[in-house]
């Protein structure tokens, strides 16, 4: 029983950290209609700032990761302003775009930190021990800091104007731009959002996880599981699929070990494809 | 005059969905552009808003060439757009689709616009919360015609409003109309039916084949729109 | 109305790479030899690539038919299975077999979902290597796979190997060629308007599925030569991350023509391979020229030799 409790509330912790990864992605196509293969780079970047900022600027850790974030952000922003945007409505073009960011950015990464794992700790240690069950600080705090973000990112889609621009322009692009919706200014600003929730987790797991320059692919390969488990495009169905995937994931590794979560999961994924192609809370999904 | 289109051609593909037509649309008036399916009328409406690219012509609204301004900057010039077949934003509520309309233009605007459409429109109070894709096509043309006249827009296009709806629903979009119009809103409208649009115009044009057929005071062209309404 | 099995380009392709029969006569090098190795392998997984790039999809799942490929040989050797007949045979059959029931399921959705299922799939073949250590040897694969027998003769040489592998490359071209020159107009119509082609009839998801199949296929034939050519099958040969370079090779190379993955390969290993033992930052490199083909020379190499030629003629 203690050992379930346990692996649930590594599922939860778990869950949220996807959650915080699969919402910036699923944003990002919802309303570009852009499949982010860069998003496991700016999870990479997130937490290669923090460190840098700990290690050589000093600089307190929560202060790392607010660099990460705002660091991140800047560059989705610009990414997407200048060249994302020029293609933006050629899904293979915009997919092969941010494929070669990934790869420069993994490649630039490599080059000057190095193909070895960095020593980035997470500044609080210990466990909280509530009878038998032990629960380690630092989970904890990622947990809270993950929520506080889902919640943040809420608030900012449905209670701003920005956030029904945000949505208007992911229901529909040409009325929205009727409506005088400026996809030109609205564009950079969701890449932006999105790109920070990667780095912010980035800085935030990386220090428990690890962090080299090939830690982006599993995290780009959770995002695609956790999409299309959620339905592309649905920000409710990617949290609640998050959940699902961190809580399957925990509990197979706590009751069989290895790698068999990631292939129940690849099974459970195909499967739903097969009953119910737009996902869990899935709407019809765009052209091509 | 607050609308005045010289001489629109617009080409698709290989198609001539406009051949050189001109429209006039006086400030306070009420425009009707009837005619049957494929006659032009949405693709001047969708040529006014942006949403097709101009092959040659000019559309002078207060005096600026709209065919200069890309489409997401018209709307701020002061043109409202409820679109054909409504396309209301589906995942969204009901307040969030009207209040998309008056995006950036402050909270003391967009809560006098919302205050108002309300009042106007008790169905925006009753549905605040719902997303606009859950509601009846009646229900969402009203969503349709407040998201347009949240901004307090100086014309408001209206194209196909009574599209695919009950008599019942056409009497209440026709009163809504004729509210929006009573605070001095220039309106122009298309319709394949002829028959209640007439009631609210005050003149209109006759549409076939992406050409007007003719154009005058309302009553002028009643037994030419009517004859089309059959086709 | 006659079809044409192979165009000049498929022509000049297999030509090019026929210089893998040509080189050993006149060099030994075995830094030559190794690149051209890597190169017609390749080629080979880059064409797996550009079957689907035809349709306007961005497969990720090369190393994992790879994978099924190689493996399929490597577990045969074991049981003194080495005909080159049988094994380049069940090197594109296993594969395509498995790749059948995945596309009937996939490619019926939109093309988004192929891209992030495909990334997946090569993700999910690593850990199946790893949890089934009875079959595939788990992390440390299998070693010591016996040469492949031409007529009961033992290829052994690396020369024997190098033109094996040529051998295999132009086999995959062929079947790449004909394949797109026989469906050519419904693989265009499809990468043209998908919804268009349908509305006209067409059943998309078919042409893709079976697009699918041939690609996986053919990735099993880069696979077999892999193996054939190390010896040995390791996962760290199908590493996911290798379907990157693949895909690589094919947009830089352009995606026009078939003459696109084949001078892309051979440009982008032999640049490489000038890395030395950096190799590992040529995926920077990769990564710059997509952005410059996407943004700036759309044909890749090819379209770009092609457009330069029309200028001067």
């Amino acid at each position: 029983m203690d050992q379930f409790i346990q692996a649930a509330i590594i599922g939860v912790s778990l869950g949220a950290q996807y959650a915080l990864l699969a919402l910036g992605f699923t944003l990002i196509f919802g309303i570009l209609g852009v499949v982010n293969f860069s998003h496991g780079g700016f999870y990479m970047l997130g937490g290669y700032v923090a460190y840098s900022c700990v290690a050589f600027l000093g600089l307190p850790y929560p202060l790392a990761v607010l660099v990460a974030v705002v660091a991140t952000g800047a560059l989705g922003w610009v990414f997407e302003l200048f060249l994302l945007e020029r293609l933006v409505d050629d899904h293979l073009a915009t997919l092969m775009l941010t494929l070669g960011l990934y790869l420069v950015v993994s490649t630039g990464l490599l080059t000057v930190f190095g193909p070895l794992s960095m020593e980035f700790a997470f500044p609080v240690t210990g466990a909280l021990h509530m009878g038998p069950i032990y629960v380690p600080r630092e989970n904890l705090i990622v947990l809270v800091v993950c929520l506080a973000a889902i919640a943040a990112l809420w608030l900012v889609l449905f209670r701003t104007d920005l956030g029904r621009g945000l949505r208007a322009l992911a229901d529909d692009r040409a009325v929205a731009m009727a409506q005088g919706l400026r996809p030109k200014l609205l564009f950079p600003l969701a890449f932006a959002i999105a790109t920070g929730l990667a780095g912010l987790t980035g800085a935030l797991v990386t220090p428990i996880l690890s962090l080299s320059p090939n830690v982006g692919d599993p995290v780009l390969a959770t995002s695609f599981l956790t999409v299309i488990l959620g339905g592309l495009g649905s920000l409710e169905g990617a949290a609640l699929a998050a959940f699902v995937v961190g809580i399957v994931e925990a509990f197979s590794s706590v009751y069989f070990g290895g790698s068999i979560g990631a292939l129940v999961l690849f099974v459970l994924v195909l499967l739903l494809l097969v009953f119910r192609p737009t996902g869990l809370m899935g709407r019809p999904v765009r052209g091509a | 005059m607050l609308l005045r289109i010289q001489d629109l051609w617009v080409r698709y593909g290989g198609i001539t969905a406009l051949s050189g037509i001109s429209i006039d649309v006086p400030e306070g008036e009420t425009v009707l552009l009837v005619g049957a399916n494929g006659a032009g009328k949405s693709s001047t409406i969708n040529a006014i808003i942006g949403l097709v690219p101009v092959s040659k012509g000019r559309m002078l609204f207060e005096g600026t060439d709209l065919t200069q301004i890309p489409c997401e900057r018209r709307a701020r010039l002061g043109i409202g757009y409820s679109p054909e077949g409504r396309r209301v934003f589906p995942t969204m509520s009901v307040t969030d689709n009207v209040l998309s309309g008056a995006f950036g233009l402050g909270r003391k605007r967009q809560t006098e616009a919302l205050d108002w459409l309300r009042s106007v429109f008790p169905l925006l109070v009753d549905r605040e919360k719902q997303p606009a894709g859950q509601l009846s096509g009646g229900q969402q043309q009203i969503v349709a015609l407040a998201r347009a006249m949240a901004s307090f827009p100086k014309l408001l296009l209206m194209d196909e409003p009574f599209l695919g709806l009950a008599p019942v629903w056409i009497k209440q979009i026709s009163d809504a109309i004729l509210q929006l119009r009573a605070r001095g809103t220039t309106v122009l409208m298309t319709e394949q039916m002829a028959r209640p649009a007439l009631k609210l115009a005050t003149s209109g044009y006759v549409m076939r084949g992406g050409e007007v057929r003719r154009s005058g005071p309302v009553d002028a062209i009643r037994d030419l729109a009517l004859a089309d309404e059959y086709l | 109305m006659r079809i044409k099995l192979l165009g000049w380009t498929e022509i000049v392709a297999l030509l090019l790479l026929s210089c893998g029969f040509i080189v050993p006569m006149f060099t030994r090098s075995v830094l030559v030899y190794s690149v051209l190795n890597q190169a017609f392998v390749g080629v080979i997984a880059a064409e797996s690539v550009w079957i689907m790039l035809r349709m306007n999809l961005l497969s990720f799942a090369t190393p994992a038919f790879m994978a099924i490929g190689g493996y399929t040989v490597a577990i045969a050797g074991q049981y003194d299975i080495t005909d080159a007949f049988l094994m380049t045979a069940a090197a594109f059959l296993v594969p395509a077999l498995v790749a059948v029931p995945l596309g009937a399921l996939v490619l019926r959705l939109r093309g988004t979902y192929f891209v992030l299922v495909t990334f997946v799939l090569s993700q999910i073949m690593q850990l199946l290597i790893f949890e089934t250590p009875g079959l595939t040897g788990g992390s440390n694969g299998i070693s010591g796979v016996a040469p492949v027998t031409l007529f009961g003769a033992e290829m052994g040489t690396n020369r024997l190997v190098l033109e094996y592998a040529c051998g295999l490359a132009m086999g995959a071209t062929l079947i790449t060629g004909v394949l797109t020159r026989y469906f050519r107009q419904h693989f265009a119509a499809i990468e043209e308007n998908e919804i268009l082609a349908e509305s006209l009839g067409l059943v998309v998801w078919r042409y893709k599925a079976l697009g699918f199949v041939v690609a996986a296929g053919v990735a099993g034939l880069a696979g077999y030569s892999l193996v054939n050519m190390l010896l040995t099958a390791h996962p760290s040969s199908f590493d996911s991350a290798t379907a990157v370079d693949f895909i690589a090779y094919t947009i830089i190379g352009g995606r026009l023509s078939i003459l696109g993955p084949v001078l892309g390969t051979g440009a982008l290993v032999y640049a490489t391979n000038l890395f030395g033992t950096h190799g590992q930052y040529a995926q920077g490199l990769y990564g710059v020229l997509i952005l410059v083909v996407v943004l700036a020379a759309r044909g890749g190499i090819v379209g770009t030799i092609a457009a330069l030629w029309r200028r001067v003629s």
